[in-house]
């Protein structure tokens, strides 16, 4: 496993060096000069301009301000600084990211579990009215944006029932109905893998070879399918993780709420684009490290891609390859 | 030639049965009834479903909404008349009015044209886009093969909608730099499908078969790996286009798409948020629009991923 | 009404089996009336092409017929006494795997992906076996000993395994309980034509070993005559022959039958081309209402085209399908 961890992260390095390069030339091509964007927008004069220009080293060439950029970038952790608060975007983005995050997990856990019990008891009702039910509603949540769901739900839980509060991000009241708008949101593309991945699975030989086993209709679904039918759920929930950020990022502006999201978006209306760029680059990262974790899930689940590190592993593969035309 | 053993050939029929284009003639079905082509059977498979006709049904009302909103909408979308600021919905206004007094109806309507310009072109282009990058990289395979899937696994890293807030941030608003964010942020996947579906038939027994015929490679990649290959594509473009018009809405709600006075449905909303206390019909209704957008899409899309998919076939 | 009479109550005995599939294009007719029979200890082959109805027939007798779509329209499956199709669920759960067990045709897709092949043998034993863990993994390791995997090899999964060693796990799983009834669907058509003769030799071991009847699904006349004592030719979901090895293989009469053996290679006769079986087998939703065989029997008469044979007995309990065996039509 320590090495499938290894080469995991390995393969990480190419991709965030992509991002951090993407990160930098969309920040190269932002439209306005930053110097005087610093210095103070239009009235600004133009010898503070010049100092600015001088100070940030911003006549240098390209590859010399990236490689500048990169260099501050992992030995002190400088991935930027704001136009508008001269403050480094690292500080506030490790100030608000606990916030985003802490709603994206609880929003993720919320989703899987009511995503994943709604999927299964709707593939083995299959073509039932509960089926068609749950279906419906999942086809429903996935089609709704989430920021018409928050101000529905501000509507009726924050104004109409007086009930929560509809901003700001302090005490337990104010997390429910943003984490339920984004858990019901995700919930239900949950809802959608979980039923087809176990559509899926449920049309396999194996299922039929442990219903001829004697096998309880019970233990034949929660052991031998749902297990097989997580591997692609599980996946696709850690990719949704990033789905979620994004989604965090305009639920934070409908509930206020201080978090990483908001700070890119007031960011935005201020033209502040290092901000936006420091920000997307922490959002990216982290969507790379759950990525990563899901992957490593998957290979304790899949014992397939597990001994695929293992100590033969390669020979086995290979030989394999030849005969039944690789692993599915 | 090697003469084929039993097994291998029991292997060969039955993928060949699953796989659409051959299943139609074979199998269950007898050599004199008549094969149709996939494309007609698919398509009376699709009508045959209820949901995916009133998917289809909604859409349709919606395109011609964005194709001839002045023959549907009341008034124009920018008729401010400040003697009826704020009115409910009536029966006159049918969605009320807001807060310059225009018909919220008639903005709704205008709306739909951004919605459906900017999902069309945003799908187009990232199918095009993604297609072709898609099939290079599985045709060609190795090094071009893992260069394009690095570039992809850099872009698909990003969370798509952060990606489109970055990219509009930097273009700046409009319509047209809305339809490149979508797509920069989405053509990976299309990509990703292609050459998965290639990939997958371009190792099978019917496409050696119609080598081993003297087949040329035209009529191999247009007779045998393109008609496989469509079917996900063509799934994937209705997907795209249901998560295209929710990223436009998304974008223009935080301020980076289209801009007021222009009815787009997400800038409605980001405006009627600022009224949410006392005028619930300026955000219920836009909203609604962009769900009725994508909630048509969507179960036209599953009618449609479940009749070009041979085995639920029953 | 049997192939060989030797009195007594049957092992097995299928009724006018009638199953079939409703489709959205239509009603397929998968299995139209056939009966037959087993005693204890016997071998009967089910023969026939691809959609003849001998899988649907196998998971007929174990309830397991795929429903929606499939239903089981009529008939009796009586084994022991008593009729299968009358068990409720639990009742035929405590069968399945212990009373009857069914090996299925690919081997690469019937086991459990992401379980030890160890566990799947154990978990049927400890279904059907009142026993503690331990003694279920001891038994399960001597099951994989048998079938000719070294036990060490337990904790190992599927896809460790080559196409005819996971067919060994499914038998070991298919007789862990020491069933009654085996069925084997195909058991080898997936494999090595090398790996074939070993798998087969395995299996009639074992069968021998366990004193079990066995219900042999296949279309390889070989495997036919290797494993066989009774012979039952399928073709659109009917029985067309019907007798033990010898009368079918060497008093072949049905033209079906015939036609089968023809299509066969034979080392010992030097001919220019194999006569393969003109035209399709009919569309099973669509059955003409004659003799199903009729637009590809080369014996053919206009009576033929008429009405649909029945069941007639060529002597000591050889049932022929044909007009020819009825001698109602005389040979051309």
């Amino acid at each position: 496993m320590t090495r499938y961890i290894l080469q995991r992260l390995l393969q990480m390095i190419p991709v965030l060096l992509g991002v951090i390069i993407l990160a930098f030339v969309l920040n190269e091509v932002a439209p306005g000069d930053p110097a005087v964007l610093l210095a103070g927008g239009e009235s600004a004069t133009p010898e503070a301009v010049a100092k600015i220009r001088e100070e940030l080293k911003l006549d240098d060439p390209f590859i010399v301000r990236f490689a500048d950029y990169f260099k501050k970038m992992v030995t002190e952790g400088n991935i930027g600084t704001s136009y508008k608060t001269r403050q480094p975007v690292a500080v506030e983005v490790a100030h608000r990211f606990p916030q985003t995050f802490k709603m994206a997990a609880i929003s993720a856990i919320f989703a899987s579990i009511i995503g994943i019990t709604l999927g299964v008891l709707s593939a083995i009702k299959q073509y039932t009215f509960l089926d068609n039910l749950i279906s419906m509603f999942s086809l429903v949540g996935v089609s709704m944006p989430v920021f018409w769901s928050s101000l529905l739900g501000i509507l009726f839980f924050s104004i109409h029932l007086r009930l929560l509060p509809s901003s700001g991000f302090y005490t337990w009241q104010h997390w429910l109905l943003p984490c339920f708008v984004i858990g019901t949101s995700m919930a239900a593309s949950v809802v959608r893998m979980t039923r087809s991945s176990m559509l899926e699975v449920i049309r396999q030989d194996y299922i039929r070879t442990a219903r001829a086993k004697g096998q309880s209709e019970r233990v034949v679904i929660f052991k031998h399918a749902l297990k097989n039918a997580m591997i692609p759920v599980v996946t696709n929930i850690g990719m949704h993780f990033g789905v979620l950020l994004g989604g965090a990022v305009i639920i934070e502006t409908v509930f206020v709420i201080p978090g990483i999201g908001k700070y890119i978006t007031d960011a935005i209306r201020n033209r502040d684009y290092p901000v936006v760029q420091g920000s997307v680059l922490v959002l990216a990262l982290v969507t790379c490290c759950v990525n990563l974790g899901v992957d490593l899930l998957y290979a304790m689940i899949d014992p397939r891609i597990k001994s695929q590190y293992r100590g033969m592993a390669k020979f086995k593969k290979k030989k394999r390859g030849l005969t039944e035309g690789g692993i599915r | 030639m090697p003469k084929m053993s039993t097994p291998a050939i029991e292997a060969f029929q039955k993928k060949q049965k699953a796989r659409p284009r051959l299943a139609a003639g074979q199998g269950k079905e007898n050599a004199e009834s008549v094969s149709v082509p996939l494309w007609v059977e698919s398509w009376r498979r699709l009508v045959r479903r209820p949901t995916a006709v009133l998917g289809m049904i909604i859409f349709l009302a919606l395109v011609s909404m964005a194709l001839f909103p002045s023959l549907i909408a009341p008034e124009g979308y920018d008729n401010q008349q400040f003697t009826r600021l704020f009115l409910p919905p009536n029966g006159q206004n049918i969605m009320g009015t807001d807060n310059l007094g225009r018909d919220v109806f008639s903005r709704v309507v205008y709306g739909a044209s951004y919605s459906m310009r900017v999902g069309f072109f945003a799908v187009l282009s990232s199918c095009l886009f993604g297609g072709v990058l898609g099939s290079i990289a599985a045709f060609y395979g190795s090094r071009v093969d893992n260069i394009i899937m690095r570039f992809l696994d850099i872009i698909l890293s990003i969370p798509s909608i952060l990606l489109a807030i970055a990219i509009t941030s930097v273009l700046g608003a409009s319509l047209t730099n809305l339809i490149i964010a979508i797509s920069v942020s989405d053509f990976p996947h299309y990509a990703r499908i292609v050459r998965a579906s290639i990939l997958g038939i371009k190792e099978q027994e019917f496409v050696e078969a119609a080598r081993a015929i003297g087949a040329s490679d035209a009529r191999i990649i247009f007779r045998h790996l393109l008609p496989n290959a469509m079917a996900p594509i063509i799934v994937q473009a209705t997907v795209g286009l249901g998560m295209s018009i929710l990223s436009c809405a998304s974008l223009s709600f935080i301020g980076l798409g289209i801009q007021p006075p222009l009815p787009e449905w997400g800038t409605m909303l980001s405006t009627g948020r600022e009224y949410i206390r006392e005028y619930w019909w300026l955000v219920v209704f836009p909203g609604m629009f962009i769900m009725l957008a994508v909630f048509s899409v969507n179960l036209f899309g599953d009618g449609l991923r479940d009749a070009l998919d041979p085995r639920l076939k029953r | 009404m049997t192939a060989k009479d030797s009195g007594g109550t049957k092992f097995l005995q299928v009724k006018n089996l009638i199953i079939h599939y409703e489709t959205d294009n239509g009603v397929v007719e998968a299995v139209n009336n056939i009966s037959f029979e087993m005693n204890r200890g016997e071998t009967l082959s089910l023969v026939g092409e691809t959609g003849a109805g001998k899988t649907t027939t196998a998971l007929g007798i174990l309830s397991l017929v795929p429903n929606p779509p499939g239903k089981v329209i009529g008939g009796e499956i009586i084994l022991d006494g008593e009729n299968l199709l009358k068990k409720n669920a639990p009742q035929m759960r405590k069968i399945r795997g212990n009373k009857i067990s069914m090996i299925f045709q690919d081997p690469m897709t019937s086991l459990n992906p992401i379980e030890t092949v160890g566990a799947q043998i154990a978990e049927v034993i400890r279904l059907h076996n009142k026993v503690s863990r331990a003694e279920a993994i001891q038994r399960a390791c001597d099951m994989l000993e048998k079938v000719g995997i070294p036990a060490e090899r337990y904790t190992d999964f599927p896809h460790q395994f080559s196409g005819g060693m996971k067919q060994r796990v499914v038998i070991a799983i298919a007789l862990a309980c020491s069933p009654e009834l085996l069925i084997c669907d195909e058991p080898t058509s997936a494999l090595d034509v090398t790996i074939q003769a070993q798998v087969l030799d395995t299996m009639r071991q074992l069968k021998d070993e366990f004193q079990t009847s066995m219900l042999m699904i296949t279309h390889d006349l070989g495997v036919v005559a290797e494993t066989s004592d009774n012979v039952a030719v399928m073709y659109a979901g009917e029985i067309v022959e019907y007798g033990t090895l010898r009368q079918v293989f060497k008093d072949t009469r049905h033209p079906y039958t015939r036609a089968l053996f023809d299509s066969l290679p034979d080392i010992g006769k030097d001919v220019e081309r194999l006569a393969p079986i003109k035209g399709m087998t009919p569309d099973p939703s669509n059955l003409p209402a004659c003799c199903s065989f009729y637009n590809r029997c080369s014996h053919r008469t206009e009576r033929c085209a008429q009405i649909d044979p029945k069941a007639y007995d060529a002597g000591d309990g050889h049932l022929v399908k044909c007009l020819l065996a009825g001698g109602e039509v005389r040979e051309p």
